[in-house]
This record gives C-alpha cells, structure tokens and sequence, in this order.
C-alpha cells in the first residue's frame, strides 16, 4: 500500500511539474502566443472530447449536439464577465464559468428529459437537432448580439496581469487545471458505483434495468454532467478567442468533437485527449499545405478509422490511470481522515410468513395490439420453494417473466410481491423490491469484469453520491470496499474467484450462465427468475446445475420460479409445475402429476386422433 | 389563399427534392443501417459533372444527364468498396466517421479542383411558367415533382417485383439470413449503393435547375434536410422518405411565408422532435421493441 | 503493428513538412496576410490576396521599401476567427512580421483587430465593412467604405430614382447583411421611402421563394439585396421564375455575382454600390486593370483586389514615410496619410476609415459592368 501510494504521489507531481514547466515557459515567452493559443486551444478541446465521451462513450448514446452546449456556456459566461465590470476579473471569471456550466446543463437536462427516450441513429439526429435550435435561438436574441455577435469579451491572456507574457501563462494554468479537474472527474466518476450504472446501460439497456439501475436517470444525469463540462469548456472559449459568433458551434462543430472521441477510443479517456491533442495540432502542422491541408485532414482520418475501427486506444485506458484513485488515498493520508471500515452492502429484510406466497399473481394477462399473448395466469410461489413454469416453444412463458419483472406492464390482473402489488412499476424498482432474473439469451455487461457486472447489482443497496464518487470522500472508499468483500464472497459459492478479473464476454459458456445468476443473487432478490438456465448446456453441466440451484435455495433463501425445457432438469427439481400453452394455464401440481396430465401431454405433442374425434363429439353435442 | 396556395406549391417543390434525395439516404440506410453523411456530396459530383460536361466541353444536355448520373454511381459504388466496406463488421459509429470523412474528403477535394467559388450552372430548359388564373407554377416545379414522384413508384415496384429489390429487402431484413439463402449481400449492398447514389445523381440536376450555382458546398444543405426527412418518415422506409421529404418542404416553405425565417429551422427541427417523441421510429416506421 | 508503423511514420512525415517553412533572409520586411483562402468564402480572401500580392510584385521591383524588399506570408483564416487569430499569433510570433494586411470577414477581423490593438500593430483590412471593426483600436484601418455608407447611399439614390415603396430581403445570420439592412431601412423612412416588406433568411438558405412570394404579394418598386453574389445569383433567378420583375438595388458583396449565375440577363435589373469599377479612368485604376489581367489573365471579379491593393500601398507608402518598420510611427504615418490609390485618394477620418467616393453599377445583357454614376463623400 505505502509504494502505491508512493507511485501516486509521483503523479501528482508530475502533474505539477508539468504545470510548472507550462508556466514559467509561457511567463518567460519560450512558449509565445503562438503555441500557448494552441496549447490552451487542445486543453478546451480535450474538455470537450471527454465529456462527450462521457455520453458517447460511457453512456453508448450518440448525441451530436454537443457544441450547443458549449455555445451556452460561452455566451452565458461572457454576458456575465461584461456585466460584472466591478469586482476583480478572476472573481466573475469563476462566477461565469460556474454560471455557464450550471446553465449548460439545466438546458440538457430539459433536452435530455424527452431525448433520451430515444436511441441510436433517432438520438444522434434529436440531439442535432436541439443543438441547431440552440444556435438559431442565439442567432436571434438581443442579449447574444444577434449575427454579429459579442465582442471584446475581456481575453483572459490580457485581463490577469498589465504584463502579457504572465497573463498567458495564467490562462495556461487556469486551463490545465480545470482540463485535470474535468479528467479527474470523470475518471473517478467512471470507477464508482454510478460510473458502473452509465457503463451497464452501454453495454445492456435491458440487463441494467433488470438488475435494479434506474436507467432514465443515469443517462439524464451523463448527459447533464457532459452538457454542465461543455458548458464550463464554453466559457473559456469565450474569454480565450474574445469574440463568440453563434454559426461557428454549428453541427460541424459538434461532429469535430465527435470525431476526436471516436478516433480517440469510445470510452478511453486516454484516446479522447490523444486524439484531441493530434487533431488541434494537425491543422496547424499542416498550415504550409494550404489547399491541400483539410484533404489531408480527411484522408488521415478515413485511413485511421479503417485501420483502427475502434478508435487508436480502443477502450484501454493509460496504465498509471489508477493515479486518480490514490490522490484520493494519498490526500486521505494526507489530512489524517480516519479511515472507515468497509461497509457491506445493504441486505434488505423481507418479511416473509410461513403460509403466505412471496410471489402471487392473479389473473395476470397482457394483450399486444389485439393480440393475447397471456391471460388469467395465475401463479403462487411459496418461500425457499423451487417452481417449474413450462410450455410448448411460444406458449407465453418469457412472457410472465417480463410480466413479473415489469418489462411489459399487464393489461390486466395483478401481481403481489410480498403481499404488495408491483404491477406496472419499472423493473429497476421490481428488481429492488426482490425479483432477481435471468436471460434467455444471456445479457450481461460484455466488457465489464466479471466483478463488475456484479456490482452493478449493489448499485442500488449502496447510498454515496456522485458528488463523493467524483472526490473520492471516505463514504466512497468504505462503500466500495464492502462491495468488493461481498461480490467475491458471492463468486466464491459459484466457484468463480478466480475468474473474478477477467472480462465477462471472455467466460465460457457454462460460466457466463452462472455470472448471471450470480449477478440477479447480488440484488438479494426474495424470488429469482431463471430463463432457460440449462440452454446449451451438456447432461453433466446440467447435473451440476441442479445441484446449483439447490444450493443457491437453501443459501439465500430464495423462491425459484424456472423456465426450462429439459424434462429431465425440471422434474428432478422443482416441486411444483405451471404449465401454460397459448398464454393460458392450462395445469399445476408436482412433476409426477404433471407427467400424466392428458392436457399437457396434447399440449406438447399434440392431440391423439381418437380423442380429436371425441371431443369434437363431445362439442356438437 | 393565392398567397397560401403559393406557398404550398414552393414547399412542394423542395420538398420534392429533398424527397428524392432522401430515397437514397433510406435505401442505403435500410441495408447497411449507416447515415451515409457523404450522400450529400454525391449530390455536388453530380451538379460539377453537368457544370464540366456542358459549360466547358458543351455536349449536348441529355449527354450530360445520362454521364453525370453514372458519375454519381460510379463515385457511390467506390466509395461504399473501398471506404465502407472494411469497415462492415465494425461498430457503426465507425462507419458514421468515416462517411463523415469522405465527405470531407470530397468537398475538399471538388475544392482543389474547381476553387471554392461558385459556378453557375448551365440553364438547361427556358419554357415559360404555368398559368392557373392567378397562380403561376413554374415549369421546374412541375417537372421536379413529376420526377420525384415517377422515381418514387418505380422504385417501390422494382423493390417488390425484381429479383435484385427483393435480395434488397431481404439483406435490409437480416444480412446473415439473406446470406444463407444464397443472396450474395456484396452484390446487393453495391446495388443498392448504385441506385441511391443514381438518385442523388437525378436529385443533383433538379436541384441545381432550380438554385443554380454550383459550390463545393452544395451537398451539405440538402444532405443535411434530406437525412432529416429519412428520419421524420421512418428511416429505411421509401414512402416514409418521401412523407419525409414533402412535409418538411412544406414546413419550411409556409414557417418562412408565414411565421418567420429566421425560425423555419428551428420549426423544422422542433416538428422532428415532436415527430420522434411520440413515434420514436417515425411517421411510417414501426416501433420494434428489443426482444427479451 | 505494422499498419500502426506506417501510419506513425506518415503522420511523422507530415509534421516534418509542416514544421520546415521555408526560412527568410533575414534583410527583408515581412508583412503578415490573413483571409480567407479555402472554403465557401474563398473568392474574397483569394482576391484580396491577388491585389495585394500584385502590388508587392511592382513595389519589389522598384526597389521595395527603405532599400528592402517586402515579402508578405499568408495565413488562412478559414472564415473562423479561431483560426484567424491562431493566424495572426503565428505571423507576429513565429515570422516576425511588423505590419498585418487583413482579415477580410468582418467578424474575423474584429476578432484579429482585438489582438493587434494589444500591441499596437499596424493593421489594414480591405474589406471588413462593418462599422465597430475600426472603434476604440487606434492602430487598425481600412481601405473599403463602411456599410452604413453604402446603404445610404443606395437610399439615396432610390429614392433620386423616385421609388416609393421598397422591399428588404437580407441573410439574418450574417452581420454584413443585418448592418446593411439596419442602414438602408433607417435612411429609407427619412427619406419617405415606404419599407413595405422587410423579409430574412438564414445563412446557408438556398431557397428563398416563400420570402419572395410575401415580397411579391407586398407589390414594391424595388428590392434592396444585402446579400454576396452567389445567393444573390439565386435570388434574381428565383424571383424571375416566380414573377417578380421590379428593380434590385444591392451592395458591395454584390461584384462578383457574374461569376455565379448564368442567364445574365437577369442583372441588368441589379443595382449596386462598389468601391471600384473597371470602367474608372484614373491612369492608376487603368494601370491596375491592365497589371491584374496581365498578372492573372482574367480581370478583377471583385473589387477588393483593388482595395487590398490600395491596403498594400497604404502600409508600405507609411513605412516609407516614417522611415522605419517600429508599429508608432508607421501608424501615425498612416493616420495622416494622403495616397492616391486604384480607388481614389485614401485618407482617412478620425475613425480610421477612408474618406472616399462609391460607385453605382449596374451591368448589361452579356453581364459586363456598367458604370452608372459616381458619389462623393
């Protein structure tokens, strides 16, 4: 521990002797205005890049407005310096960049509300969208300047010091830092829990609601926090340039700040201030090509995009990354804080009486456009009881799991967890109050760590804030640590220590089941829901299988209701059966009586001649 | 009402074009799921083809027509082969910067070669404007909405009726399925690229017949309003393109009649989110739910 | 890894090229040139670049200025005042030059006028028309008139014409477009003419029927055009094809609207106002005319190349006059300068702006233009 937080230590000044080094070159005019233009051009820049790609990236959602925010800022935060003439230039620089932040991301916020129930391509061109909206409306008021514009916005590299060369390196270091500050935080905040939250809606929309993130408000809050960056990025470009006209943060400039965040890596931070700095730079290499020069331009960047897809970093992140993480055990030591002990997540307490159900339904049913697909099922699910639910193929069987876990809300019939209803709730909100599940085709957050994936699902019995996710605050720490004790005590009764590190789609098959069962367990779900849990998998692995779920029964006192097709898995452990057809229950009862149940067997293998007959008989008559 | 009926015949008029050249945004949208941003540009290739063949070495119109067209395929051929192609099984935002770097590319590169200043575009008919009592169409307009509306009707029943528009529904359905079936999904892509950009190619001279000048900049605009016009009607369905297209001509033709200019983009882009938010795929698009 | 190597050793080679410019014997006078030189905009920035370039040529060649040669380094602005401010960091820092002839958008040059007021350095620009480019910074001038001037001037002459009734189409977005309309609209109503329909559109707007169908319906005598020639090239095409015949009045954007449009017919229905006509007869603007086409082979499609060179001329006449290149003098020598010029005698009022004459011209059927008529400040 002493040598990390040695290690740390030296990023820290190495971050401050970079600092320095800008500095004094500047103030000495080594750096002239020149190459300190660029320099702080590639800091705002890098800004932008990074919290774009906390949406783009982190979050997965393609928004192509993000120049509107900056153009927020930057005319909030010049309007505010012109009409702060009295108090010292530093002071209503701070209260302009705050104010264009804070305004930036109360104008995402009200766009991200209605735009992020949209996805993909719908978004991307939503967000387009808002971002022109923005502009024409700054094109047309009275307090932007209308076309012409604002100028003589006061320069920060003039307004610091009456000398030239200090108030240069003023802005320099007024840049770099809040460039680190923004790093840093999103850096930190992509490690805590609701970092895990945004990168699980990435990876799977419907598995991260499934395992309890409210999924709206994660993106609403990626998509504030990118427009509050943007905004505060907005603001330095103002006092940098002195002057804002509105049609330069077209669409055009949204989609060069979305260039750098592709060619950079979707989600490497890294990539994003790589490319940042390579793509500020590049024009200004290239000024002695005159006509040539954006030619250039895009020919290296069709080149870089064919032979690098994934961006140049990918999503691999510079390897003395963790040096964000200890600043904060190294100032933690530092101030002499006492350190928490870790706290373990939440374990929710039901109450469960002996004769009651957990999971009760009643005439539960759904109709799709006119279509039937589940009506009148009506289901019981007794504590620590294991329950079958079978079917033919397209019998309605997914179909009450995404009923029972809020993926579908019921057109009609209720559901009673715990003797409360939850039908029609929102499945991070059913999943909180105890349904874990499984799918069918397995979901699980593919380039998360298999530890990850299941603190994602302690998202929601963990309290610390964003806020102490950013500054690393003792909660923070504390909080995480419990989660990590309880997430590799949870591998180790699946036997998956360690694998624990490894990335989740890089499991085999059989393990990649378990990961998912053990993710839905790590909500502490009163009832879990497996979805075919034996699909693909040999007898053997089947027979372990079984003895898992018996295990997973007794050890977290769980009702299991499973669907499944092996016969073979079903009747050797469930001690009851629901067998629906076309959306009906049509039989209930242990294996054996549903072994011979006539109903089912017509059911799965059709009805026998004679007895066609007989009944149709019977019907005329 | 003359005033009104006026206005409506503008907006029909570009929204004619915007309904064409959204045709080729959807198509290639609907087999490759990519916003083709270098579609536009194919638009301005076609425009400099006319400029190139008629002003400066004077071949007769229906020539030019015929060869600009073909340019618009050939170039859209090429650049789905060697720009989009490698790039297939990687994720889609890739491609997207990629088209947005040939796009670059291309008006870069029509800017080296024929300078960033405009050229006028050769005026190809002169036949006088339509009188209906007070109302004055012009012949362009009458022309452009017969050619929008003939592309469209034979498009949809190449689509159903040929052989290659049904490998085209098909690989737009599921790529791997078409495969296995036998398409060849190279082929079909590489229509479907041909087609769209021929489109743009027809959409290039009724655009430039009606705002003729020709810049290196032409395609962004109508790229631009025609993507959005994919999206109002439902990307990667034809009639929705063309719904698309027509409303937003529209739209924007009465806004600055009647309301205000300055504000006809904001109106056309705040009837797309109305539109999105309550049919997130569209007027014509159906919303599929992702299976769980 | 290998496409990696390549790619590195690509972009290595690409920094290498760019970073050797090619390096100055050290005896000459350097002068920085900043417009617009790629993208949509280009003509202006290429044209000023022509007139100034040209009368380097003849300057060199006669000696240069106090026994050195001059040599102007270009920098494009891209039409960005991003960029256009990273230009002129990297003429005065990095070249060394002592005097800036640009930039030629208005909101370029404002936002580069900023910076050469920091310190001092002497500043032309021949086309920024926008009256604040010049306030409160004593160092920047100009060699074009002034928007409020032009469109003044063409009231004036509207309502000489006896126009009654005039109607406005002007690009919303664009502060040469605004400011023209602002002015023209002001003295319009002083001089009783009626503004029956004052309509807009925005920047990159192409179609512009609907406004001119309100504008048709609004029955005026004549439409002002505040516009550049490429839209304006559209705008007379899409009123002919909507029925709009009356008289069009325009300003100085309008110059190089042959170049765009191809029934040319349809200008001579198009008035404008220019810093220069071809038509002048002053032995300096024939000489120039002559120079340009023998220089280019084509004549001067707008006139800034007349009044970038007059830019030129101002600035090295100054540093010829204070016999020095140091930024005081040089600015003082052109604050009382008294040059006769391609477009006239310049010199230059208490805002830094030329004090000089603006030519109305209209053009014939085979779109040559005509010089209608000359007024004097």
């Amino acid at each position: 521990m002493t040598t990390k937080a040695k290690s740390y230590a030296l990023n820290i000044i190495a971050l401050i002797i970079l600092f320095a080094l800008l500095f004094s070159l500047t103030a000495s005019g080594s750096i002239n205005n020149y190459y300190s233009g660029i320099l702080v051009t590639v800091g705002i820049s890098i800004i932008m890049t990074v919290s774009l790609n906390l949406t783009t990236g982190l979050l997965g959602q393609l928004a192509l407005g993000h120049a509107g925010f900056m153009s927020i800022g930057a005319y909030t935060s010049a309007i505010i310096t012109r009409n702060l003439q009295g108090i010292p230039f530093g002071w209503s620089l701070l209260i302009g960049l705050i104010a264009g932040g804070l305004f930036a991301a109360v104008c995402g916020f009200i766009i991200g509300m209605p735009a992020l129930r949209l996805k993909g391509d719908y978004l991307a061109i939503i967000t387009l969208g808002f971002g022109e909206i923005i502009r024409v409306v700054i094109e047309n008021t009275s307090i932007t300047g209308g076309a012409a514009g604002l100028t003589r916005i006061t320069r920060m590299s003039r307004a610091f010091s009456p000398d030239a060369q200090l108030s240069s390196a003023v802005q320099m270091g007024i840049v770099f830092w809040i460039m680190v500050a923004v790093i840093a935080s999103i850096f930190t905040l992509g490690r805590s829990r609701h970092g895990r939250a945004i990168i699980s809606i990435r990876e799977n929309e419907v598995a991260a609601e499934a395992t309890g993130i409210p999924t709206t408000r994660y993106k609403l809050l990626a998509f504030t926090l990118a427009a509050f960056f943007a905004g505060i990025a907005g603001g330095l470009y103002a006092h940098q340039t002195g002057i804002l006209t509105a049609r330069y943060f077209d669409f055009n400039k949204s989609i060069e700040y979305l260039v750098m965040v592709v060619l950079g890596g979707m989600g490497s931070i890294t990539g994003s201030i790589l490319a940042a700095s390579v793509l500020v730079a590049l024009p200004e290499v290239l000024r002695g090509f005159a006509s040539w020069r954006m030619v250039l331009y895009s020919l290296a960047l069709i080149t870089m995009m064919i032979f690098r897809p994934m961006g140049l970093l990918g999503t691999w992140e510079f390897s003395l990354s963790r040096a964000w993480q200890c600043t904060g055990d190294f100032l933690k030591r530092t101030f002499m804080r006492k350190e928490r002990k870790p706290k373990l997540p939440f374990v929710p307490h039901y109450d469960v009486w002996e004769d009651a159900p957990v999971l009760e339904t009643h005439d539960l049913g759904i109709v799709f456009g006119g279509l039937v697909a589940a009506e009148n099922i009506n289901i019981r699910l007794m504590n620590n009881e294991i329950v079958g639910l079978i079917g033919p193929n397209g019998a309605g069987k997914t179909t009450v799991f995404n009923l029972l876990t809020g993926v579908y809300s019921p057109t009609s019939g209720d559901i009673i967890l715990l003797g409360k209803s939850i039908a029609g709730k929102p499945t991070h909100e059913i999943t909180n109050n105890g349904i874990g599940r499984t799918f069918q085709n397995i979901r699980l957050f593919k380039s998360m760590t298999v530890l990850e994936n299941i603190k994602v699902a302690f998202h929601t019995r963990m309290h610390y804030s964003p806020a102490s996710g950013i500054f690393r605050t003792a909660q923070y720490t504390s909080e995480e640590r419990g989660m990590d004790i309880r997430a590799r005590e949870l591998l180790r009764v699946f036997d998956m220590e360690d694998v624990a590190d490894a990335n989740a789609n890089s499991l085999p098959y059989g393990k990649q089941r378990k990961l998912e069962i053990c993710r839905a367990l790590a909500s502490n779900p009163k009832v879990l829901l497996l979805d075919e849990p034996a699909a693909g998998m040999n007898p053997i692995e089947t027979q372990e299988l079984m003895e898992t779920i018996r295990i997973i029964r007794t050890r977290f006192s769980v009702a299991i209701l499973l669907i499944e097709h092996d016969m073979r898995l079903v009747m050797g452990i469930c001690e009851r059966i629901y067998v629906i057809n076309y959306g009906r229950e049509i039989a209930e009862g242990p294996p054996d009586v549903i072994a011979n149940n006539p109903d089912v067997i017509t059911a799965y293998l059709g009805i026998p001649e004679d007895v066609h007959e007989e009944r149709a008989q019977h019907a005329e008559n | 009402m003359i005033l009104f009926l006026n206005q409506l015949i503008n907006g029909l008029h570009v929204g004619s074009i915007y309904a064409l050249i959204a045709l080729g945004y959807t198509m290639v949208y609907g087999i490759i799921k990519l916003i083709n941003f270098a579609h536009g540009d194919i638009l301005m290739i076609g425009a400099y083809t006319i400029v190139v063949t008629i002003s400066f070495m004077g071949w007769p119109i229906a020539v030019a027509i015929i060869v600009s067209i073909l340019a618009c395929v050939l170039f859209g051929v090429v650049i789905e082969r060697f720009a989009y192609k490698p790039l297939r099984s990687s994720p889609k935002i890739s491609s997207l910067i990629t088209a947005i770097g040939v796009s670059m590319l291309l008006q870069n590169g029509a800017q080296l070669i024929f300078s960033p200043n405009p050229k006028p575009f050769p005026i190809l008919l002169n036949a006088p404007p339509l009188n209906l009592g007070p109302l004055q169409i012009s012949f362009t307009t009458i022309l452009t909405f017969a050619v929008a509306i003939i592309s469209m009707i034979s498009l949809q029943g190449f689509v159903s009726t040929f052989k290659m528009g049904k490998a085209m529904r098909a690989v737009s359905e599921d790529m791997d399925a078409a495969q296995l079936m036998g398409i060849n999904a190279n082929h079909t892509i590489t229509a479907t690229f041909a087609i769209g950009c021929g489109l743009a190619g027809v959409g290039a001279l009724l655009y430039c017949m009606a705002y003729p000048t020709v810049s290196p900049t032409l395609g962004s605009l109508p790229g631009i309003k025609a993507f959005i016009a994919a999206v109002l009607g439902g990307i990667g369905i034809m009639p929705g393109a063309m719904l698309g297209g027509f409303i937003l001509g529209i739209a924007e033709s009465l806004t600055k009649g009647y309301i205000s200019s300055q504000l006809s983009d904001a109106v056309v882009y705040g009837i797309l989110i109305i539109v999105l938010l309550f049919k997130p795929a569209g007027l014509l698009g159906k919303s599929v739910s992702e299976k769980v | 890894m290998k496409t990696k190597r390549i790619l590195s050793l690509i972009l290595a080679a690409i920094a290498i090229c760019g970073m050797t410019i090619p390096t100055l014997a050290e005896d000459t006078i350097k002068i920085g040139g900043i417009g617009v030189l790629t993208g949509p905009a280009a003509l202006y920035g290429l044209s000023v670049q022509k007139g100034v370039d040209l009368y380097i040529e003849q300057l060199n060649a006669a000696g240069g200025v106090n026994g050195q040669q001059v040599e102007v380094i270009w920098e494009d602005s891209q039409g960005n005042p991003t960029v256009g401010i990273q230009a002129y960091n990297k003429l005065v820092e990095n070249d060394g030059v002592v005097g800036i002839l640009g930039a030629v958008l208005t909101d370029v040059t404002k936002a580069v006028a900023e910076y050469a007021n920091d310190i001092q350095i002497p500043m032309i620009t021949a086309s920024a028309t926008a009256y604040e480019v010049t306030t409160g910074r004593p160092s920047v001038f100009r060699t074009c008139f002034l928007d409020p001037f032009q469109a003044v001037a063409v009231a004036r002459y509207a309502a000489e014409a006896g126009i009654k009734s005039a109607a406005v189409l002007y690009d919303n977005g664009d502060e040469y477009s605004t400011g023209l309309f602002n002015a023209f609209k002001d003295e319009a109503e002083v001089l009783g003419i009626t503004i029956s329909a004052a309509e807009s559109a925005g920047t990159d707007d192409v179609d512009f029927k609907s406004q001119l169908t309100n504008i048709k319906s609004a029955n005026p005598e004549a439409i002002f055009l505040p516009y550049y020639g490429a839209p304006a090239a559209l705008i007379l095409r899409q009123a002919s094809e909507i029925g709009l015949d009356v008289q069009f009045f325009g300003a100085d954007g309008i110059s190089n609207i042959t170049d765009s449009i191809s029934d040319m017919k349809l200008l001579t229905k198009m008035l404008y106002t220019d810093h220069f006509t071809v038509d002048a007869t002053s032995p300096m603007a024939t000489k120039f005319n002559a120079d340009y086409e023998a220089k280019y082979g084509e004549k001067p499609s707008v006139s800034f190349s007349a009044t970038a060179y007059d830019a030129a001329l101002v600035l090295t006449q100054a540093m010829k006059t204070a016999g020095t290149t140091e930024f005081g003098p040089v600015v003082d020598a052109i604050k009382n300068s008294q040059v006769e010029g391609v477009t006239g005698v310049i010199r230059f009022d208490d805002h830094n702006d030329p004090i000089k004459s603006v030519f109305f011209i209209t053009f014939d059927e085979l779109g040559n233009k005509v010089f209608v008529k000359q007024l004097d400040p």
